[in-house]
């Protein structure tokens, strides 16, 4: 049985119906990442599971209790948002120790488990202080804290990172993975960073218009996209998706049926490039010199703009002729609606 | 930008110099009375007027002999704290709820409240003094503060609503998830953090309720008179006697202008709420 289980959730902003009825079931110990552009509805359904917004339709199951119209406090849940919200009249001490002193918790307990938290986080120094006397990263800690503390139900995160600077982002996404391996507790994380969604899920949750596109692990999503717009949001730089009658004749025929007015997409690993005397003719327009890897950007006479990522570094030079060779067996198939036809082996 | 001690340009000292003549302005008249206060009544009409006499307490002692003044001072305080209390506890809800959960309709309910400041108050007077008087409430302290509450709650939502708004809502939103039932999230985040526009508002409340006339002459008499009424009762049939009237006068704003000198700072920073970000 599930541990947390969504049954058609909905909700409406006034006419609007922007969560249009989510089906999902989470394990115990579970990491899942809602992930989508923004406006796809991945924070308002984060919201609806805290209780912080009413669950219009559908149900909300948590444990075996269903808690649809449970208020937040009832929940048992803890939420590290976006802005930190951290309680700025209160020192970091009592902003991680606020939750357990409105739960009764005896003074004892409270200091053990908040002393505990605050070592495991590097915040020792720092109790004393108030949120305003600390850095981004260190606000990013407490806000973590004072949900750890708790030991609650399940862990809602809300685009922690997205105040950080791009090399503490990376620092503290790798802190959340550890903190996830170390406590095991089922967390539902929110973010439009794939990379996030990537490395820290064990299972994605792509959304967009308030419904879910495909729910899989990261390299599920990666090697098995449902759609179009599955393919494209997962990796960087994008996959490249080319429609049918863009390509030559000789790409065209190795199509399966039911691709008749779709596209193809490949992977930029699977597009190699050649001199100009062989593959598909295109012009060189953008190099990005990674160091690890070279992203080559090339236009074909039909227009489609092609992306190709290559481990070594390259002597082509933007503007000149090139040939693309396509790896048709990684090749993904795709529909006249987007719908995935088929993927490769 | 680099801040430096401001230079002094013609424009800084013509600033200055309008500045301190609007003060003086407005100052003249309270300062006048202060002054005239202290004279005998032959002093107080002398022309020119005198700028230097010897001081007298007499007008204080004739003020306080005829009439009560510590009757009245008790009323005013009453009916000013008392609508001060009873506005904080209506307002604060009110603009918690517009603040945190806005809806389509919450910026013209402001702006409605608003416009009823906008109405001259005789044009009310005829149906509050006719509901006054059938339910027999007439020179009551109980009707005076409920006009009191009534009149400052448009001016004490807007105060609030501009204090919450400046708090963020994802902190209560925090509390809540923390476990904080409304009253926990109320009690100890919102109030911690709004205290000070709480205070300006309920201090503004308290000079607005203190100085107001209007109604305090027009729905009272001898028992629930305020200050208000102790000072009119010295511009009356027997003529005016300038020395008595501003001895009352100075009488009737002295506990107000000492209070509001002690909290200056908070009332400012309550008036530019959400003025300046």
């Amino acid at each position: 049985m599930a541990y947390l289980e969504l049954k058609g959730i909905e909700k409406f902003f006034g006419e609007h119906r922007a969560i249009k009825g989510i089906d999902l079931e989470i394990q115990p110990g579970e990491f899942v990442v809602f992930v989508g552009p923004s406006g796809c509805g991945k924070s308002t359904l984060l919201r609806l599971i805290a209780g912080l917004e009413h669950i219009d339709g559908g149900q909300l199951n948590l444990d075996g209790r269903d808690i649809t119209a449970l208020p937040s406090s009832k929940r048992d849940l803890a939420m590290v948002f976006q802005s930190y919200a951290l309680y700025p009249h209160m020192s970091v001490y009592e902003n991680m120790s606020f939750a357990l002193k409105l739960a009764n918790e005896r003074k004892e307990v409270i200091d053990e488990k908040v002393r505990r938290a605050a070592d495991i986080l590097n915040l020792t120094d720092y109790l004393e202080r108030t949120p305003g006397a600390l850095s981004g990263g260190q606000r990013q800690r407490v806000a973590i804290g004072r949900a750890i503390v708790r030991a609650p139900k399940v862990f809602l995160f809300d685009e922690p990172l997205s105040n950080l600077d791009a090399a503490l982002r990376g620092q503290t996404r790798v802190e959340i993975a550890q903190l996830h391996r170390d406590l095991g507790a089922t967390t539902i994380y929110v973010t439009h960073d794939q990379v996030e969604a990537m490395t820290l899920a064990d299972r994605v949750v792509v959304l967009r218009d308030g419904l879910i596109e495909q729910v899989g692990s990261p390299l599920d999503l990666y090697d098995h996209p449902a759609n179009q717009f599955v393919a494209q949001f997962i990796g960087t730089p994008q996959m490249n998706v080319a429609a049918l009658q863009t390509l030559p004749s000789a790409v065209q025929s190795t199509a399966p049926s039911g691709t008749q007015g779709g596209s193809m997409g490949l992977r930029p690993e699977s597009v190699s490039i050649t001199s100009a005397t062989e593959g598909i003719a295109a012009t060189v327009v953008l190099i990005e010199a990674l160091g690890a890897e070279t992203l080559i950007y090339a236009k074909t006479a039909a227009g489609a703009q092609i992306v190709s990522r290559q481990a070594q570094r390259t002597a082509f030079k933007v503007g000149e002729q090139v040939g693309l060779q396509l790896d048709l067996s990684h090749a993904h198939w795709f529909d006249a609606n987007g719908r995935t036809v088929t993927n490769p082996a | 930008m680099r801040h430096h001690r401001p230079t002094v340009t013609p424009l800084l000292m013509l600033r200055t110099l309008i500045a301190w003549s609007v003060t003086l302005i407005l100052f003249f008249p309270l300062g006048w009375m202060a002054l005239t206060a202290f004279k005998t009544e032959l002093q107080a009409i002398a022309v020119p007027p005198l700028m230097l006499f010897e001081p007298t307490l007499e007008n204080f002692a004739i003020v306080q002999e005829r009439s009560d003044y510590m009757h009245y001072a008790l009323n005013s305080l009453i009916t000013s704290v008392s609508a001060t209390i009873l506005g904080l506890a209506i307002a604060a809800p009110a603009a918690y709820a517009m603040a945190f959960y806005p809806s389509k309709a919450t910026k013209d309910v402001l702006m409605w409240m608003l416009s009823t400041k906008m109405m001259p108050a005789v044009g009310a007077l005829m149906p509050i003094y006719v509901l006054a008087q059938a339910s027999n409430l007439l020179d009551s302290l109980f009707t005076l503060t409920v006009i009191f509450t009534l009149s400052t709650l448009p001016i004490m939502v807007w105060m609030l609503y501009a204090v919450f708004k400046d708090i963020p809502k994802e902190i209560l939103d925090a509390a809540r998830m923390d476990g904080a039932s409304l009253w926990q999230e109320a009690r100890m985040v919102l109030l911690p953090l709004a205290m000070g526009g709480i205070a300006s508002t309920g201090l503004l409340c308290l000079v607005l309720s203190w100085n107001e006339a209007f109604w305090s002459l027009t729905l009272t008499a001898a028992k629930a008179g305020t200050l208000a009424a102790l000072i009119a009762q010295y511009s009356s049939p027997e003529g005016l006697f300038w020395a008595k009237l501003s001895a009352a006068s100075l009488l009737a704003i002295a506990p107000i202008v000492v209070f509001g000198w002690f909290s200056q700072k908070q009332l400012v920073q309550g008036l530019t709420f959400g003025a300046v970000k």
